[in-house]
This record gives structure tokens, sequence and C-alpha cells, in this order.
């Protein structure tokens, strides 16, 4: 220990008095030369003799000195740092070379950070509760149907609460709006009814107040929420005496009892909830908790110590199993599955990140390959240097450190300036992403993403200056190099090299741009995909109706068909229908039914999405009527009951029959009978990426709900008509609020959002890559035309044209595409296979697409290969004679 | 460690305290010392500057020897070193080590079939 800090401080001291020591080590070694020359005088020899003998037996002074200096740690460090100033010094001579480097790097591992960046804050980064592995979602989904999480009824999670001996604790949630009055503007504040243990359940503690307690469960006790920090700020001014303050929800006051930090976002959808009640006081929910029909609950649990993800699965089928058997019609296809609350929350952006971070590393690639490339190109131009210097007795790890350090100094500026660029596209990812993903605020460089550039840039530098480190060396060992002229096996391995790059360039570039293609191709269908009604020109408004002033089916039904006649009398509407699931305007519900005549096959009866509309729905929409007819007015309560299915629906249950006339039994045991007198084109639901379901369609006048969507069909911009649309509310309701007036164009264009927002992002990935394969073939046809200079004057001396010198320039850099585009299409056909969920409307294998690329990269070439082909037809003849 | 590292570990452990013996002996240069050591070694340990200069200067870093510019006999500035007292103790504990090492090779070596 003590031998240990010696050194460090005797190391600290050399650095100081560096010149002193240098001139002692020097006068040190030049006494001990002159003394042994004098030993070997003494003992015989003569001068001259002596002389020679002592130098030889001590060698080269400069290296015992370094030997003497290698004793010393500090001298290491004092290298490498002259390294550094030597590579610096370097690239200040070659500022193009520098240039170009930095920007490719910068490129490369400035698009890593950004995504890194992204990944982080969405995928890596654990929830914010205390032991979040132990957190599980408990997801209920149809048998032999999608996977997609169904909510459940209170009933069932009772029944899962009680039964389940592997959850310490388990909650259940439901996300809705809810009416707010009383404080100007009437709002819908995004509400979460949840079961008051949530709070405990997660381990979360409020900023301000208290959270949700068991007690508050009970009806009895006062009506309590607790609010986000967000909606305290906007809404209440960030006001410090807000606990204990009351607010009017759906027409009844609630007592604020608590503030949850911004951090707090359960249950981690968008748009997050702004207020948390207890699911007993949640007015639209309270007639449905006792009802075991009415799905609209999701769950979570909190796992008990001692008990595994699989002991959770096992006995939550279980639980399953036996209330399937208890419940046999309505909960007969119900499967459960347990996943762990993290991944339930990524769903979807899961393969989204993948894409991205595939694409993106696959960017840093052709970056570095590039860079590789030039480096290369440098490396034979020094290799006279490193010769000589080698030559001249510098060790061969000292050379390759020199390298290594270069090599840093150029990844870490790459990376510097790779943060800038990171910064810049973080900017640019924000923008379309919006409001769609939760955690978008915490997206930005903070230290794990510095901390993944500087690995990143090192690594880098690893990759890119491994290739030239190790052909120097096999430069270092040959000393015959010293001289060899052009063209010596040497030079043909380092362009066999650098051609191996650019071909990998090239494969690449071509993987990233169809990819791309499909892309764009697909979102192109997308836009013009047939919807089964028509999107434009067509206004939607949903209208919620709170509890306090309408409380019964019949005020709502009231209340809606005297808007929906104001309505339609308003100047310049075509038609006006209101609807309960409505195209991209809602979930549907799904219920079991059954056709009478049709003894059931089996105890499963099938399900069907069911909606409601009003008369003149299919007319407003402008679906196409296939057989019968639609609603009418008359089609009321008391009247017939009946439905109207899509072709769908027909197709799937009745195959070829005629459906007109049939009669069927929906829903629950004590359900309806309805006769279906009208058949309907399919429309798309939710996404144009799934086929459209199959639906039945009933009166609204039948079964009127609290939450209602309009659509108006216009011969005037939507938007226009939007504040009369208003007026027209509030004449008929005051203080009803209307939650979302938009045209139908943008709700379509928001599902969609998450494809176009991947299409922008690779199409920006797809250019990127090819601008560097152009450069990577730019610096590579220029480096052999500079290096056959020569060749091509004596060429030009001896007759050649200069079109055909330049068709070879050319020529040379096609062929090279060419081998690129063949290796390309090799790996994209894998790679399309990842992409297959992803498109639409068009095939994995497009030829379209990929004869279009395959245009564009040659293309490329052609442009790329320009200036190379123009500089070797301008040589000099007689120069290039006189030089051989 | 491959056995060649193990090698010229021994031997620059070894070399320092032979440097180290021999400047227990009297205080001297750098030359010196290396002639001394073939002499007292009769030829058997012949160590060149570039192995000598860096063993020294180690040591001299550890404070295990002291160096002191003085005049020669023939009128020339040389760096004298000498002992310090942490070297002299750090002499007699690897001079000790070294003992209980030797001796118990030797018992190996000497060593009949049946007692080992």
């Amino acid at each position: 220990m003590k031998a240990l800090l010696r050194r460090i401080v005797a190391g600290l001291a050399a650095l100081v008095s560096k010149r002193q020591d240098e001139e002692e080590l020097d006068q040190e070694l030049h006494e001990y030369l002159h003394a042994a020359i004098e030993a070997k005088v003494a003992a015989g020899m003569c001068r001259t003799d002596a002389t020679r003998a002592a130098r030889a037996e001590m060698g080269s002074l400069e290296a015992v000195k370094d030997h003497v200096r290698d004793a010393g740690w500090e001298t290491a460090l004092e290298s490498v740092a002259s390294d550094a100033r030597h590579a610096l010094n370097l690239l200040r001579r070659n500022p193009g070379f520098a240039l170009v480097t930095i920007a490719t790097l910068a490129l490369g591992i400035g698009a890593n950070a950004a995504v890194f960046s992204v990944a982080h804050a969405i995928w890596l980064q654990p929830l914010p509760y205390p032991e979040p592995h132990r957190l599980r979602a408990v997801v209920s989904s149809q048998k032999g149907g999608p996977t997609a999480a169904e909510p459940i009824s209170y009933p069932t999670f009772r029944d899962w609460q009680s039964q389940s001996r592997s959850m310490d604790a388990m909650a259940a949630y439901v996300v809705a709006g809810s009416t707010m009055t009383g404080l100007g503007d009437a709002g819908a504040p995004v509400t979460s009814g949840v079961t008051p243990n949530l709070f405990s359940l997660l381990g979360a503690a409020p900023m301000l107040g208290r959270t949700l307690l068991p007690d508050d469960a009970r009806s009895a006790s006062g009506r309590v929420v607790v609010l986000s920090e967000l909606f305290w700020r906007e809404r209440f001014g960030g006001r410090t005496d807000i606990v204990g303050q009351t607010v009017t929800l759906d027409g009844a006051g609630y007592t604020v009892v608590g503030v949850m930090a911004a951090s707090f976002r359960f249950p981690h959808i968008a748009p997050a909830p702004q207020i948390w009640m207890p699911l007993h006081q949640f007015q639209p929910f309270q007639p449905l908790l006792e009802v075991r029909m009415a799905p609209f609950l999701k769950v979570i649990g909190r796992l008990r110590t001692g008990f595994g993800r699989a002991d959770a699965q096992a006995e939550m089928e279980t639980i399953a199993g036996r209330l399937r058997e208890a419940h046999p019609s309505t909960l007969r296809e119900q499967v459960v599955r347990v996943e762990g609350l993290q991944e339930h929350v990524l769903g979807d952006t899961r393969s989204s990140l993948v894409l991205l971070l595939s694409a993106v590393g696959v960017l840093l690639l052709m970056a570095c390959t590039n860079v590789a490339s030039l480096q290369l190109a440098r490396t034979i131009s020094r290799t006279r240097e490193l010769a000589v210097r080698s030559a001249l007795g510098a060790a061969r790890s000292r050379l390759v450190r020199q390298f290594l350090v270069e090599n840093l100094v150029l990844a870490l500026a790459g990376g510097a300036v790779g943060l800038l660029v990171a910064h810049g596209a973080l900017l640019l990812l924000k923008v379309p992403i919006g409001d769609e993903l939760p955690q978008i605020r915490q997206i930005g460089i903070d230290r794990w993403v510095l901390g993944f550039t500087f690995v990143l840039s090192c690594a880098a530098a690893v990759v890119f200056g491994l290739l030239p480190v190790l052909e120097s060396n096999g430069l270092i060992s040959s000393a015959h190099t010293i001289g060899a002229g052009r063209g010596s096996t040497a030079d043909r391995r380092h362009a066999r090299s650098q051609n191996a790059l650019v071909v990998l360039q090239v494969a690449l570039a071509l993987v990233m741009l169809v990819s791309a293609g499909l892309l764009v191709r697909s979102l192109a269908n997308l836009h013009g995909a047939n919807t089964g009604f028509n999107q434009e020109h067509l206004l939607t408004a949903t209208i919620n109706l709170p509890q306090s002033d309408y409380p019964t089916p019949e005020r709502w039904l009231a209340f809606n068909s005297a808007l929906l006649d104001h309505v339609r009398a308003l100047p310049g509407i075509d038609a006006a229908a209101l609807g309960v699931s409505a195209p991209f305007l809602g979930a549907p519900i799904t219920m079991p039914f059954d056709v009478d005549g049709r003894p059931a096959a089996d105890a499963a009866l099938p399900m069907t999405d069911v909606a409601f509309a009003s008369d003149g729905f299919f007319k407003a929409m402008q679906v196409s009527i296939v057989r019968g007819r639609e609603f009418v007015a008359t089609d009321r309560r008391e009247s017939l009951r009946v439905a109207v299915v899509n072709e769908a629906f027909a197709k799937r249950f009745f195959g070829d029959q005629n459906v007109i006339g049939q009669r069927i039994h929906v829903g629950p045991p004590k359900g309806v009978w309805v006769e279906i007198v009208g058949l309907v084109g399919d429309t798309a639901q939710a996404s144009l990426l799934t086929p459209p379901p199959a639906m039945l369609y009933m009166p609204y006048a039948q079964r009127p709900f609290w939450i209602t969507s309009f659509v108006v069909r216009t011969s005037r911009e939507p938007r226009a008509v939007a504040p009369e649309l208003r007026r027209a509310v509030a004449a008929i309701g005051p203080g009803v609020p209307v939650l979302a007036i938009e045209p139908m164009s943008v709700l379509l264009q928001r599902s969609f959002a998450a494809s176009s927002h991947r299409t922008l992002v690779l199409v920006l990935f797809g250019a990127l890559a090819a601008v560097l394969a152009a450069i990577g073939i730019h610096g590579l046809v220029a480096y052999a035309v500079a290096m056959k200079t020569n060749e091509i004057g004596i060429r030009l001396a001896l007759g050649a044209e200069p079109s055909r010198v330049r068709r070879a320039v050319l020529g040379q850099g096609v062929r090279l595409t060419g081998i690129g585009i063949a290796l390309g299409l090799a790996m994209s056909f894998g790679v399309t296979q990842l992409l297959e969920t992803l498109l639409y409307g068009v095939s994995r294998t497009d030829p379209l697409t990929f004869a279009g690329v395959i245009f564009l990269l040659l293309a490329v070439t052609a442009v790329a290969c320009y200036l190379p082909a123009r500089r070797a037809t301008q040589v000099d003849p007689l120069a290039a004679l006189r030089a051989e | 460690m491959s056995p060649s590292d193990r090698q010229r570990d021994l031997v620059q452990g070894t070399l320092h305290m032979l440097v180290l013996k021999t400047l227990a002996l009297e205080p001297m240069h750098g030359y010196g010392i290396g002639v001394r050591l073939e002499q007292i070694s009769r030829g058997v340990f012949q160590v060149n500057a570039g192995s000598l200069c860096p063993a020294i200067r180690r040591l001299e870093r550890d404070g295990l020897i002291a160096g002191e510019w003085r005049v020669t006999e023939n009128n020339r500035r040389a760096k004298y070193y000498s002992l310090t007292t942490d070297g002299r103790a750090q002499l007699r504990k690897e001079a000790r080590a070294w003992e209980a090492q030797t001796s118990a090779i030797a018992r190996i070596l000497k060593a009949s079939p049946g007692e080992l």
C-alpha cells in the first residue's frame, strides 16, 4: 500500500519536473556509456573498438530511455495524451476527411441515441411503483378470438378477488368521462373509477392530502375524489387549499381529498386520467355494478410473496373455469391470462420500438462501415510512414495504440455531434407522436442517454477502427512495403476489403429503402381504403348526458330525439343520425345470441358485436343497404323489435341463406327477440388493418344510452357546422357538455397515426441509408481513380477515348452496386417477413417497390460516380507518363 | 500467466533483490552495479542497460534506494545510489522469502520416492 502511494506521488512529481528529469536521465545514460567504454579501454581495447562495442552492448540509447520511462505510470498517460494531440493535428490537416467522418458518425450515433432515449423512457424504465415486477395485469379475452384485453364485470371481479390465493390484492378500474359543471366552462375530465385499494396495491403516495381508502368503498361515506397534478394546476390554478373543496361531477358534489403527482399516471393510457374516484361513486356505472352481463372493468393484482407468475396463471385459469361453469351464458368464452403489468402497458408500442431499434442499428452499422472504408483508404496512404517508423524502432504496440487513440478521438467527436443530432431528431419524433404515448414528456437527453452515447461511440471506434488496425499490423511487419509500387498485393487486398464494405452498405441501403417503400405504399393504401362508408363531409359529435339532469332512459331518448330533429332542420345539412358504437366513434358491445329455429349445436352460443343506430343512420353514413330496409322513426320500443345486420354477419352465421325475416334472441336469458329487417354493407369499426367485424345493429330508440354519437352529413365544410351544432345542444339542454366535435376524416387519420409515424421514420432512415451508401461508393471510386491515375493517363496517352474511361469508372461503381443489390435482395426477403403485420394492401415481395428501389440505387450510384469519372477523364496523360 | 511471463516476473523480482543486495555492500552508480553483479555471480548474471536502468528507476520510485549526484574519480558527474532504511528492510524480507523458497525446492528435489 505504501509502495502504491509512493508510486502515484512519484509519478505526479515526475509530471511536474519533466524537463529536469529528462536531462538527468540523458546525462545518467551517457555516463553509463562512458563508464562502459572506459572499462573496455582499461581491459585493453582501443578506443574506437571500445566505443563501438559499448554502443552495441547498450543498444539504442533512445530505446533504453523508453524502457526507463515506461517504469513510471505517468508515461503511459502522457503518450496517450500526445497520441490524442497528434490525432487532432492529423484531423486539422485533413479537414475534408475529418468532416465527412465525424458527420457520418454523428448521424449514426445520433440516430441511435434518439431511439435509445425513446426506448428508455418507454420501455426500459420500470413502472414507478415499488416492486414493479410483482404487479400483474389480469387479462380476460375471448377463447379462440383475438387476444386483445376485454373488460369484465364487477361480480366477476369480486369472484376473482375472493377466490385468488396467489395475489396479495386485486383492484379493478374503468376509465370514462364524467361531466364537470359549476366551474366556468363545463368540462369532461377523464375519470377513472377504481376500487379504493388500488393506491395501496400500487404503493403510490399522494402529493397532497390522501389517496383513496378502503372505507371510501361504502356508498354511505361521502363522495371523494383524488385529482391529478396537471388537472389541479390547469383547472384549479394549483391552489393550495384544494383539499376539502367540492367539485360537481355528473351533478353530484364530490370532495377533493388529495392530489397525485404528475409521475403517477395509472392506468398508463392516453389521455391520462385527471380524476380518480371510488368505483361505487362513479355514477354512469353504478347501475351496472351487480350485473354480470355488463363488462367494463380491467383488473390488476400484486403477487403474494412466494408465488410466481406460473402459479398465478394456473390459479386464474382454474378460477375462470369454475366461473365458466357457474355462469355458462355470460362467461362461456372467457379465458384469462396473467401478464406482467409493464408488458401489458407497453402492448403495441413494442413492435414499433423493435422496428425503430433495428432500423437505427442498421444505420449505425452503415455509418461505421463507411468510416472504416475511409480509414482504410487513409491507412494505405500512410503505409510508408508506418514502415519507416517501425524500422526506426517504434514498438508495434505503440503504433497500434496510436491508431486506437485516433479512432477514439474521431468516435467521441462523432458522438458529441451525434448528441446534437439526437436532440434534433427527438424534436422531430415527438411532434407526430403528440399525445399518443403518456411518457412522452420524459423523453429527452438525460444521463442515461449520455452514457449510452459514450459507450456506443467507443464501440463504434472499435468496430471501424479494428479493420485498419488489423491491416496496419500486416503493413508494419512487411518491411518491403517501403517504396512498394502501386498495384502491389497489399493494395489489392485493401481494395477487396473496401469493395466488400461498399457492397455491404448498398445491401443495407436496399433493405431499408425497400422496407420504407412497402410501408409508404401501405400508408397510401390506408388513406384510400374503403371504409364501407363515406368519410368526407361528415361531422361527428359525442354527447354525454349528466345523470343529475337526465337520470332515465326516457329522458335520454327525449333529449337525443329532440336534438336530432333540430339538427336535421339546420340549413345545409343533408342528413343527420345518431348511434352508439358507430364506426370510429366507440367500441361495440359483444353479446351472445341464438337463432330461432336453430337448435344450439353445442352449449356454446355465438357472439356478435352490437351497435345501436337511429333511423336514417345508414343513409347518413352512406353505407350501402343491400337488402331490406334500415331503421325508421316508427321503430320504437312498443313496436316490433327489429335489427339490421351487415354482410360479414350474414356470411358468418347464415352462409348463403336469406337473413331477412330471421329471428334472433340477443343478449342475456331474459333478452329480446328481434327480427332482421335489413342487410347492410360492411364497415371498418376501429382500424383499417383488421377485416370488418360482423355487426348487429339495433334501433337506438329501443335501447337509449346516455353517451351518444351524432353524425351529420353536410355539403358545407364540416367544421363550419360545428358552432351551430353546439348552439343546438345548448338550446335543447343547457349545460350539457359536448365531448368532441370532429370531422370523421380527422378521426380516421388519427386511427392510423401510428402507421404514419412509423412510415415517416423509416423513410427518413431509408434516405439516410441511401446517402451513406452514396458516400461510400463515391469514396471508393474516387480513391480507385486516385490510385490508378498513372494507369489512366497512360491509356489516354495511348489513344483511349475519354468516354471509355468514364464508362470504366462508372462500370466499377455499377458492378459493386449490382453485387450489393443482389445481396440486399437476399437479405430483404428475410427482413420483410418482420414487416408482414404492418403492411396493408401490398405483398411483402411487391415487385413495383423492389424495382423502384433498385432503380433509385442505380441512379444514386451514377451520381456518386459522376465526379470521379469526370476527374478521370481530365488526367493529363503527359504528367502521368512523366511520373511513372 | 504464460510460462515466459512467469519467468520474466521472477527474473525482475530477483533482479530487484540483487540490486538491493549490491547496494547494501556499498553505494555505486548504474554501470558499477552491473559490473559488480557480473563479478560476484562469476559471469552468470550479465545485465544490460535495458534491464538494469528501468529496475533502478523502479526501486527509486518505490523509495527503496536513493540517488545522489557525485563527482567520480575521473572528474565526471555520476548518480550514485544507496539503500534507504525501507530498502534495507525490504532486502531482509526478500532474502528471507528467497531462502524459504530455495530450501523448500531443494527438499523436494532431494526427496526419495517414498517421501513424496
